[in-house]
């Protein structure tokens, strides 16, 4: 198998390449991240939603210089926080003293201040999508269970799991792929409403 | 979809994806996988318990209208193989080496005129630098090391570094293994001469 490279990189040098399509692929990759790390600056919902195209946009535009001397998702972040600053700035507010780390963003416990993510309305959502996924995991069979928890779960590599299930790579490869797709089915329909900018 | 847009977009997502695979999407994936891409990316959050909005977010029409004038220049990488390329590293290795002998040569100068011997690092400085400006030839242009300014010295150690810097940058490897010791004895020469 071909050596694999941190997907991000991958993405980001077909951006720089003009391939368009990799953007949209970071864009959903980090919007949930990048709209709740904006939310601990921004508490409205639909101007926290401006406030993160318009980081996505800036990141586009700066993508030719990014080197890869740090990781995609902490230089997006870094261009998410001042976006998030300079957006208060202009509207005549003040920035929080101190910046949020980017470990600590997206940790259980560590609620954003969108109202639409505090609501109880989004907390009974999120303990539906966790239960659901829950269920999903344990009605998979088990080679897929297992190659899926070995991923998600001990964060082994594909070639480690080859080993530890004494199977191939592309075996593996293809067991997380359809453990994917039959948790898929179960959360695609309670993954419906969308908030749109 | 088809299997395999989704099967590299899993790849994808667990870092384990190939440029093949990254060629394979973005040349063929519809707005259908990227909800697909989308939900797997809500699934691994939630395996993981990140304190995200589990509400499929939007942002991407906006974002693709505010780049749609945009393209992306590459920025051109500088060439590591050619014939051009490795006389202009030579070029720059001969010039630094250049630089470096001379004031090797230089210090050389001050060390053996007096005897014809190499001064020993425990001998005073004070003497050389008493003893230089007397047999310094005074229509030589080159400033010895122990007769600059701090500023003047401190140009040329900016200087010098500069060379160094650009000659490692662009010489072969296999030469720069020939110059950089006799650079750093010169280097340390050049900082026993100044104290």
């Amino acid at each position: 198998m071909t050596t694999t490279v941190e997907s991000d990189q991958l993405l980001v040098e077909r951006v720089q390449k003009g391939d368009k399509r990799a953007f949209d692929l970071l864009v959903i990759k980090y919007q949930s991240k990048v709209l709740s790390l904006i939310g601990r600056y921004v508490s409205d919902v639909h101007e926290a939603m401006d406030v993160a195209q318009e980081a996505f946009i800036k990141a586009y535009k700066a993508l030719a210089n990014f080197r890869g001397e740090s990781a995609f998702y902490t230089w997006l972040y870094r261009i998410a926080v001042n976006t998030a600053k300079n957006h208060l700035i202009s509207r005549g507010r003040r920035p929080p003293g101190t910046d949020i780390d980017v470990d600590e963003v997206h940790a259980d416990g560590g609620m954003s201040e969108l109202s639409h993510i505090d609501s109880p309305e989004a907390s009974l959502h999120k303990e539906q999508v966790e239960n659901t996924l829950s269920r999903a995991l344990e009605a998979l069979p088990d080679d897929l269970r297992t190659a899926l928890m070995l991923r998600e779960f001990d964060g082994l590599s594909y070639e480690d799991i080859a080993q530890v299930m004494d199977c191939p790579v592309g075996t593996v490869r293809s067991r997380i792929f359809r453990a994917r797709e039959a948790i898929d089915k179960q959360l695609e329909p309670i993954l419906e409403s969308t908030v749109n900018c | 979809m088809s299997d395999k847009i989704a099967e590299s977009l899993s790849a994808l997502l667990d870092n384990e994806a190939t440029e093949l695979d990254v060629r394979r999407l973005t040349k063929n994936m519809t707005d259908e996988d990227l909800d697909t891409w989308g939900r797997m990316c809500s699934m691994k959050q939630g395996l993981h318990k990140e304190n995200v909005s589990y509400e499929s977010i939007n942002l991407l029409d906006g974002i693709r209208a505010g780049i749609a004038d945009e393209e992306i220049v590459e920025q051109p990488k500088p060439a590591t193989s050619g014939w051009k390329n490795w006389l202009g590293g030579v070029g720059v290795a001969a010039a630094v080496a250049m630089a470096v002998v001379g004031i090797g040569v230089q210090n050389n100068e001050f060390s053996t005129e007096a005897g014809g011997q190499l001064v020993s690092n425990e001998q005073p400085v004070a003497t050389e630098k008493t003893e230089k400006p007397a047999q310094t030839d005074p229509g030589a242009t080159r400033l010895a090391a122990a007769d600059m300014s701090p500023e003047q010295y401190k140009a040329l150690q900016d200087k010098l570094r500069s060379y160094m810097q650009q000659h490692a940058e662009n010489s072969p490897d296999d030469i720069v293994g020939d110059v950089m010791p006799y650079a750093r004895v010169v280097s340390f020469e050049v900082e026993q001469a100044k104290k």
